[in-house]
This record gives C-alpha cells, sequence and structure tokens, in this order.
C-alpha cells in the first residue's frame, strides 16, 4: 500500500470505514489517522499521518508472540488469530508501529447495562482479552482470489480504508504488477521526483506500506 | 546403583561444558535482546524513570517477576486448561531447578538419596508436573485444529524437554533398580539425560524457550508505557506514534533522509 501525504485531509474517514468493515470495538481503531502539530505560530503546521499494520515482512509482533497467534499468509498479510491469542500483550509492545491493541475484558459498553448493534457486531467478531489489528481486509483478499478479481482495482477486492478516502490518497495493489495502481503511482511520483519512504526503517522490519511526501 | 557424571566423564570436562554452556546462552541472549530492544520506544525508560521513579520500575517489575511469571497470573487469558497446563509445565520445571541445585551443593558425592529427600521430592513432584502438562498439551495441540502446526523451534524444545523428563525418571528407576537394567544401561541412561538437559539449555535462546524471559520483558514495557498513558503522566497519544509523526513531517520537511522500502528498491532495480 502507498499513502500520499500530500492528500491526506486528516478526515477520518479511513478510519471509520475501517472500524465498519471490520467491527473492531470501542476505543479500537485498526487504521487511525495520526494528527500532530509543528511549529509555533505564525509558522505553525498541522501533519496527519495515516495508519494501519504495516505488514512487516519481518514482523516482530509475530516473534515475540508467545502463543504463536500471529502469523504471515503467502500472501504476505500479517494476521493475528484471537482465538490463539493468550493475551500476553508481548506483540503491544514490539510492535513499532503501535498496531496492535488489546480488547480489555473489562472495558465498559458505550451504554451502561445495554449492548448496541454495532458493540454486538464486535462482541460475534472479536474476543474480549485478545490482540487485534488490521487484516488489510484479508476477507476481500480471500475474495480476490475466488472470484478472480484485482485487488486495488476492482472494489470488492479492495480494502475499506482505500474504497473510503475522498481524496484517494491510499492506493493499494500489486507492486510487483506494472498496470496496477500502486505500480503506476508509484512510477509518478517517481517521475515527480517525490520521496518514497516507508515508517521506522531503524526498527528493521521492512514495512509493506510506504509514503509518498 | 550409584551413578555419577564422574564415572564416565572428569569433572573438568563436566565443568567445562557448564561454562562453554552457559557463554552460549548468554551470547545468545544478547544476540535476541538487542534486536527485542530496538522495538521499544527509547524514551520509554527515561519517561518512566522521570516520571514513575526508581521505585515504580521497580514495582512494575516485581508486579511482573512475582504476578505474572511465579503466579502466572493474567498470563494466558483464553482457556483454563491451556493455563493450567502452562502453569503446571512452568511450575514443575521451577521444581526441578530446584532439585537440580540441591543435588549439586549439597549432596554432590551421587549416592542415591532416599525418596523422601527435599531434592528428590522436588525433583518427583516437578518432573510428574511437567509430564501432566506437557501431555495436557499435546492432547490439546493435536485434538484443537486451531494449535495445529507449528514451528520447528516450538517443537523441538517439547520434545526436548520431554525426553529430558522422561529420561530422568527412567534414570531414577534403573538407580533404584524398579528397572532391571544392567549397569552399562543405567550409565547410557543416564548419560542421555545429562544431553537432553544439556541440549535444552545450550538451545535455550534460539527456541521457544526464549519466551521464558522473552514474554516477561516485553510486558514489563507494556505495564510501564499503560501506566504512563493511564496517568497522564506523557503529554502524547503514543511514543511510536509519536516517532512515526516526527519522522513523516522531517522526510516531508528535506530535513531527514527518506528511507525507502526494500520492496520498491527491487522495483527501482527491475526497472533500471
Amino acid at each position: 500500500m502507498l499513502i500520499d501525504l500530500a492528500k491526506c485531509i486528516g478526515c477520518d474517514a479511513c478510519s471509520v470505514a475501517c472500524k465498519i468493515e471490520n467491527n473492531s470495538p470501542g476505543n479500537i481503531w485498526w487504521a487511525p489517522v495520526i494528527q500532530k502539530e509543528f511549529g509555533k505560530y505564525p509558522k505553525a503546521k498541522l501533519t496527519f499521518l495515516p495508519t494501519l499494520c504495516m505488514h512487516c515482512e519481518d514482523p516482530p509482533c509475530m516473534k515475540v508472540c508467545p502463543s504463536k497467534a500471529i502469523n504471515k499468509r503467502d500472501d504476505g498479510i500479517v494476521m493475528v488469530d484471537e482465538k490463539k491469542c493468550c493475551g500476553s500483550r508481548a506483540c503491544l509492545s514490539a510492535c513499532p508501529y503501535n498496531a496492535l491493541h488489546i480488547w480489555e475484558e473489562d472495558e465498559p459498553n458505550f451504554f451502561e447495562g445495554t449492548i448496541t448493534p454495532i458493540e454486538k457486531l464486535a462482541e460475534e467478531k472479536h474476543r474480549r482479552g485478545a490482540a487485534q489489528k488490521c487484516t488489510f481486509c484479508s476477507h476481500r483478499m480471500d475474495q480476490a482470489t475466488e472470484l478472480n478479481l484485482t485487488p486495488g482495482v476492482d472494489r470488492a477486492a479492495t480494502p475499506a480504508c482505500v474504497l473510503a478516502c475522498p481524496t484517494e490518497c491510499r492506493i493499494f495493489g500489486d507492486i510487483d504488477n506494472p498496470e496496477s495502481p500502486s505500480s503506476k503511482y508509484f512510477d509518478a511520483a517517481e517521475a515527480k521526483g517525490r520521496k518514497v519512504f516507508s515508517l521506522r526503517p531503524e526498527a528493521n522490519t521492512r514495512p509493506k506500506v510506504a509514503y509518498v511526501s | 546403583m550409584a551413578v555419577t557424571l564422574s564415572d564416565f566423564i572428569s569433572w573438568t570436562l563436566v565443568e567445562a561444558g557448564a561454562a562453554v554452556s552457559v557463554i552460549i546462552v548468554i551470547a545468545g541472549l544478547c544476540i535476541r535482546y538487542r534486536q527485542r530492544i530496538k522495538w521499544v520506544p527509547a524514551n520509554l525508560l527515561r519517561d518512566s524513570k522521570t516520571h514513575l521513579g526508581v521505585s515504580g520500575i521497580l514495582r512494575h517489575l516485581l508486579n511482573e517477576l512475582i504476578g505474572g511469571v511465579v503466579l502466572q497470573r493474567n498470563v494466558i487469558t483464553d482457556s483454563k486448561v491451556r493455563w493450567l497446563t502452562h502453569a503446571l509445565i512452568f511450575w514443575g520445571f521451577l521444581a526441578l531447578i530446584f532439585a537440580t541445585t540441591w543435588v549439586y551443593f549439597i549432596h554432590s558425592e551421587g549416592q542415591p538419596r532416599p525418596l523422601t529427600d527435599p531434592g528428590k521430592i522436588a525433583g518427583n513432584v516437578g518432573g510428574a508436573m511437567v509430564i501432566i502438562g506437557l501431555v495436557g498439551m499435546t492432547i490439546r495441540n493435536v485434538s484443537l485444529q486451531k494449535y495445529q502446526g507449528g514451528r520447528k523451534g516450538d517443537i523441538s524444545f517439547f520434545i526436548v524437554l520431554f525426553l529430558a523428563t522422561i529420561t530422568g525418571f527412567v534414570t531414577e528407576g534403573a538407580r533404584f533398580q524398579w528397572i532391571p537394567t544392567s549397569e552399562i544401561m543405567t550409565y547410557g541412561i543416564y548419560a542421555s539425560h545429562i544431553v537432553f538437559v544439556a541440549l535444552l539449555l545450550v538451545t535455550f535462546p534460539f527456541t521457544h524457550f526464549f519466551h521464558a524471559v522473552s514474554t516477561p520483558t516485553m510486558r514489563f514495557f507494556e505495564r510501564m508505557h499503560v501506566d504512563l498513558l493511564s496517568k497522564g503522566m506523557i503529554k502524547e497519544v503514543d511514543y511510536r506514534q509519536t516517532t512515526m509523526s516526527e519522522q513523516s513531517a522531517a522526510v516531508t520537511e528535506g530535513q531527514s533522509e527518506s528511507v525507502r522500502p526494500d520492496w520498491l528498491k527491487d522495483k527501482k532495480e527491475t526497472k533500471s
């Protein structure tokens, strides 16, 4: 996935779309947009950084998981098996991108004594006490394989955050395919001399999400 | 039957082997930890010292060591059976460490000790706990689809621990002549027990056994992190988020060099 920082307006549509698609519970956001102010008036600046799990090639979360609940699929997507997770929290410390979250056992519902429909869905899909994170909408990727769709091109085979972005700052696809949207975008960015970079290279995790600035 | 290590190998060699094993374990731990520490936010310890104080850090460390490690509290939250098998193996292992230490310091002459000896009691009870735990874990892993398949490091640790415990019991049986064996066979069984125990220790940093130290360490860092956040002692939402924002802003402003990910470097090379 490529994320064009120049296009992001910090609307949080990606975060909300992800929440609706994956029913992440309560205050857990799998794809938050980090807002940060830099400088002082009159040179103050507000920056937006859309984040998600980087689906690292060398994922530290997978290495530290004592119950081997974190695995990498053949297509490179890093997945947490919530049923297998023992809730040790080791992955939370290990991830340099803050991409993993624990749904606390004692986290209250929004309204005391009742459960909203969206919370009910979260209860059905996720387990309290287990770690969870972005899946690159793996169910959509599975659909792509089943129906022979192209990720990043066909809507049914593209992550929800990508589809929801009004400025199309998230670009998804197979970078090795020269016809994919991400490949074309990368070529165009490079032709314009724009910087393409990954976050926290010092962690040496080889993230699969890159940013264009 | 008195069976001692010195009957078939000199004590100098035993001590030298132990020293080499310790060096391998320390080197392995350093290598593995060097990698782990990179993932921990750089200013976490500094801010913990400032806001929580040394006593606060020690409190978290003790909570993790006593509550998390020794008492196995909040270690495995998804299943009681899973927690029990893990706790049996862990507590059994602690008892075996006690038994080995007892034997080394209190009874080094190698004569078979009575079953009422504290070292013997700890060894037998601990060994039984480990075996029950391992059998329970195996049944669970084989019967539940979600646990099937594992990495080589995990399985090798599992097998070596099982063999070390079983050969320990067989050695005891042979020593007390509960199992009719010849002297040569008894020595062979004992030697295999020593080999499996040594293998277990030497491979410790490189197998799943490493989680015994790495998981409490990561949990300790997470405890401090959560404490700092919950008490509002750090202004930023999260260290990692701040680091990412600052890095991204620095690259955008041209104050920092952008590091291109490997998969895009490959693409560039392919194109050129």
